[in-house]
């Protein structure tokens, strides 16, 4: 009707674009699924921020705490391989000496063999053996 | 026409369950489908008005056109209030009128000249948008008198009615042509044509509360 556009009646005008809007679907609602995207809306909005906060300081303390132990594991488990080494290599050095320094009772000590004299008797016997024996039983931290 | 209870209100389904619209709004941000939900019930019809008032032809020729952009602009709307974080619009009419018209202008562009650099003169002739179809008020207006009229249509009688459903060859055509077209006599034709009228301006009268004055009579065409 474009000719006669200025000439119509306002309730013709709205009569015409009753029918157009009808036909165009304007009175048709909108597919929409309106919880996804109320949800979208959601996530970014302040209680999104709020979740988002809360959980990332949870993660944050999840991640310290097992970094923290994980640490203090590891060096557990360093120091108890430091000690078992060491206290591994004392021993083997320990009955190593203490063999070449084994000489009887009422022998005099040999150079270097005075540590192993535990009873302090002058001389390094099965008694001393038997000492050295129980100390290194429990080995102790050098 | 649009009676307008002031404040946050600006159309009259406000009034009628009681919520701003800033209340939904919150309610929305906060992820409340149900709130969404109301929002796109008060506002939907004016956001597919905007659109057929922004691109007739289209809505007219494709019949999907409108559904999909009145898609895309209930997205982009939730997409800006997420980026806006706590800045409210101020009037959310008027802002979900922009969006749908950018939305209109944007898939008018990429219909119209997929793989051409755009320039000013090539997106006015691609866009068909109607200038006249940006303001809110006039478009909620607008859109109250179609919806008006269109409840009025119903209460005619089915004489009435089907007379009124000829709109197009009455009003397209002289008095007699429409009537020898009809099978009527020219002088019935526009009789019973300004019954119809007067009634259907009686009853939106009567509902808007605002009167609507006839233009230029039954005058011959």
């Amino acid at each position: 009707m474009p000719d006669r556009r200025d000439q119509l009646d306002p309730i013709e005008s709205a009569l015409h674009e009753a029918e157009l809007a009808e036909r165009a679907g304007v009175f048709r609602a909108t597919p929409l699924d309106a919880r996804s995207l109320a949800s979208q809306a959601g996530s970014g909005g302040p209680r999104g921020r709020r979740l988002a906060l809360r959980w990332g300081a949870v993660a944050a303390l999840v991640v310290i705490t097992v970094l923290v132990w994980g640490g203090m594991f590891a060096s557990q488990i360093a120091q108890l391989r430091t000690r078992s080494r060491g206290t591994t290599i004392l021993q083997v050095a320990s009955a190593e000496s203490i063999s070449s320094c084994l000489a009887g009772p009422a022998e005099a000590l040999s150079a270097g063999c005075r540590a192993f004299d535990y009873d302090a008797d002058g001389d390094v016997d099965m008694v001393d053996v038997s000492s050295y024996q129980l100390a290194y039983a429990a080995p102790r931290q050098q | 026409m649009v009676n307008d209870g002031g404040g946050d209100c600006e159309s009259g389904r406000e009034s009628s369950d009681g919520v701003s619209d800033e209340f939904l709004l919150d309610a929305v941000i906060g992820g409340d489908d149900v709130a969404f939900r109301r929002l796109i019930d008060r506002y939907d019809r004016l956001v597919r008005y905007t659109i057929f008032r922004a691109s007739r032809k289209q809505c007219l020729s494709d019949p999907h056109w409108l559904d999909s952009i009145a898609s895309t602009t209930w997205s982009g709307f939730v997409r800006s209030i997420r980026r806006g974080s706590g800045d409210r619009p101020a009037a959310l009419r008027a802002y979900l009128v922009r969006i749908a018209r950018n939305q209109v202008a944007g898939a008018a562009r990429k219909v119209a000249r997929p793989d051409q650099p755009s320039s000013p003169a090539l997106e006015s002739a691609a866009t068909t948008l109607d200038d006249s179809s940006s303001d809110p008020q006039q478009l909620a207006e607008s859109l109250e008198l179609v919806e008006i009229t269109r409840d009025c249509l119903l209460e005619l009688d089915e004489g009435d009615r089907s007379l009124a459903s000829q709109l197009g060859a009455i009003t397209e055509h002289r008095w007699r042509d429409a009537a020898d077209a009809l099978g009527m006599s020219e002088s019935t034709l526009r009789s019973r044509w300004k019954r119809v009228l007067e009634r259907l301006r009686a009853c939106v009268e009567r509902k808007t509360g605002v009167p609507v004055a006839p233009k230029g009579g039954g005058g011959d065409h």
